[in-house]
This record gives C-alpha cells, sequence and structure tokens, in this order.
C-alpha cells in the first residue's frame, strides 16, 4: 500500500471506502497475467453458457446505447442513418427481412425503402419498433434519429436558400 | 442517470463527460485523494450534477477490447461527498454503472466490467453492485450487469 492509500484507509470506515473509491491494484505483472486468465476462463463459460434470448438482449442495448449517443453527438455522420441503424436492429434477431418485415406488418419492399433512407418512416413505424423491442428502444430516439438527418439537412442546405431568396424582401441583412 | 440528495431525497440528474485538459485544475489530491495526473494518458470521466460543473466523482477505465470488457483502474468521490459531509448520493454507483454501459455499448451481450479490489472491500462490491469473483478479479457480466445497469438507469 502506498502512503497516499495508508492515510485514505486511515480517513475512512471500510464502509466508506467500498464505497467512494476504487484503488489501484497492487499486483504484480505476474499475478496480473494470472488474475487475467482465471478472469478469462471464467468469462468464457459464462459467455458459452448465454441463451439465444440474452444475446438478442444485449445485442438491443448494445444498439440502443449506440443510438442515444450518436443522436446526443453533436456532430452529423451521414453513414449513421434511419436506415443503417435500422438494419443493425434487424440483424440484432438474426432473421430475414422478409419475415422481420411481417412481424411490424410492412411490406418487404416498404422495410427495404426504409433501410436504404429511400423513405422517410412515419411515426406509427417507430412506435411498432419500439413495441417490437419490448420498450429496449423508444420511439423517440427513433424520431431523434431521424429528424437529425433532416435538420443537418435544413442547417445546410445551400441551394434551398439560394432559391428561397427571392420570396424575402427587407429582411434583416 | 440520477444522483440523490440525501437531505430530501430529490434526484438530482447527473452527467458524466470525459475529463478535458482544463479540468485538471480542479482536479488535486485534496479533493480527489490520488494523483489524477498519472491518468492523464487514460480514459477518464468526470460525473457532475446536471447544469453544474462541480466535478463530484472521477473514474479512470481500460477497454479491453480482446477479452470484450472494462477494467475499473481508479474511482475516486470528491472528498466534499463522502462520510458526515456527504449530501449527495449514489456517485460512485453511477460511474461503476457508466463502466458497465461503456463495455454493453462496445461488446453487447459479452460485455463484462472488471475490478481488482483490496482484499478489506471484495464484499461490499459483491454485495452493493453485484460483482463476483474470479480469483483476485471482481467481475461483472449478464444478468447482473444488465441489473446493474437498470438500478443506475441505463436500461
Amino acid at each position: 500500500m502506498t502512503k497516499q492509500e495508508q492515510k485514505i484507509t486511515d480517513l475512512y470506515s471500510p464502509e466508506d471506502l467500498a464505497e467512494n473509491f476504487v484503488f489501484p491494484n497492487a499486483l504484480t505483472a505476474r499475478q496480473k497475467k494470472d488474475a487475467d486468465e482465471s478472469l478469462r476462463t471464467e468469462l468464457r463459460q459464462r459467455r458459452m453458457a448465454q441463451t439465444a434470448d440474452f444475446k438478442v438482449s444485449g445485442a438491443l442495448l448494445q444498439l440502443r446505447y449506440q443510438i442515444e449517443d450518436y443522436v446526443n453527438d453533436v456532430n452529423f455522420d451521414k453513414r449513421k442513418s434511419f436506415g443503417h441503424f435500422l438494419k443493425m436492429y434487424v440483424d440484432c434477431f438474426n432473421k430475414r427481412h422478409v419475415e422481420f418485415a411481417k412481424e411490424i406488418n410492412v411490406k418487404p419492399a416498404e422495410l427495404s425503402q426504409y433501410i436504404n433512407d429511400h423513405r422517410k418512416p412515419p411515426q406509427h413505424i417507430m412506435v411498432r419498433l419500439e413495441l417490437h423491442s419490448s420498450n429496449m428502444i423508444p420511439a423517440v430516439d427513433w424520431y431523434r434519429l431521424s429528424e437529425k438527418a433532416t435538420i443537418h439537412k435544413l442547417s445546410t442546405d445551400k441551394v434551398m436558400r439560394r432559391a428561397e431568396m427571392k420570396f424575402v424582401h427587407n429582411g434583416r441583412s | 442517470m440520477f444522483l440523490r440528495r440525501i437531505i430530501d431525497d430529490q434526484k438530482i440528474p447527473a452527467v458524466i463527460a470525459p475529463v478535458v485538459a482544463s479540468d485538471y485544475k480542479a482536479i488535486t489530491k485534496k479533493k480527489f485523494s490520488f494523483n489524477w495526473n498519472l491518468e492523464k494518458e487514460r480514459t477518464v470521466y468526470k460525473l457532475t450534477a446536471k447544469g453544474d460543473s462541480t466535478i463530484l466523482g472521477l473514474i479512470s477505465v481500460t477497454i479491453v477490447t480482446t477479452d470484450q470488457l472494462v477494467e475499473i483502474r481508479l474511482l475516486a468521490v470528491t472528498v466534499e461527498q463522502i462520510g458526515k459531509e456527504k449530501k449527495i448520493d449514489r456517485i460512485a454507483g453511477n460511474l461503476i454503472a457508466f463502466a458497465a454501459r461503456l463495455a454493453v455499448k462496445e461488446f453487447g451481450a459479452n460485455a463484462a466490467i472488471t475490478l481488482i479490489p483490496k482484499t478489506a472491500l471484495r464484499q461490499h462490491y459483491i454485495n452493493r453492485y453485484g460483482f463476483e469473483p474470479a480469483g483476485r478479479i471482481l467481475f461483472a457480466e449478464g444478468a447482473k450487469l444488465f441489473e446493474l445497469l437498470k438500478s443506475f438507469d441505463h436500461d
């Protein structure tokens, strides 16, 4: 234990220490290597024992966090479209698109249009996705994702601005 | 994700963000117990109450891609919120749950978080956060990891 760690340990009760700190580990390189190997063995067994259902839940939660972080990011990435994440969502279930389309009651061609960003998804589709995911990915997140592209287009569309100039008179310069 | 104000049990929204260079002026050994300058090259996050820039807690993590886990290297709550002076609860818990969120975002169902505890503190982490032992290391994965996320509103 370092002098600093001893100082902290002397200041607080064991409950306070555990509640408020994670100390740097004091293992030697060899001890860490052995510890890591024990951990790997344990994790390998746990991961092999995962049910298909759990794997889907894990994939959905992962996707949800990726969507959340992207919609909250100030930056726009044209690759991260609604269709991009919708395809990832469908892939979570390892199903063919035709089968998935049936599950949310849309025609396969319509699903394809959403996945390829050829058609803007209506809100009721976002709600169906929320329900399909058992509320794991809220409709609002799908909506914000879809709107992010709209907002970006609106902020950066120079062609539209040039076209609309003729309709604006006596505006502030 | 929220903190709890002890005096009236009110929820306070929390924000966790990466530490930036200018934060280190306020991250002193006196307030945060360790020399956090040694973690400057690492991945360090700070927790604040929403709308308030005062740092309440810090966590340093390593994302270990080969093992699909996030290792918690170091964590400290500000001394102003420890013991008798404590006014806000759930600081450390939110930071640990954040490490879990990072892990799931990267690794999905295979995600795990780990820490190497002092022997005397082992059982507390097990009881409080659902960690399990694998030799000297404590880890949380699978359903227990998801429960941890749920209890700190990351579900």
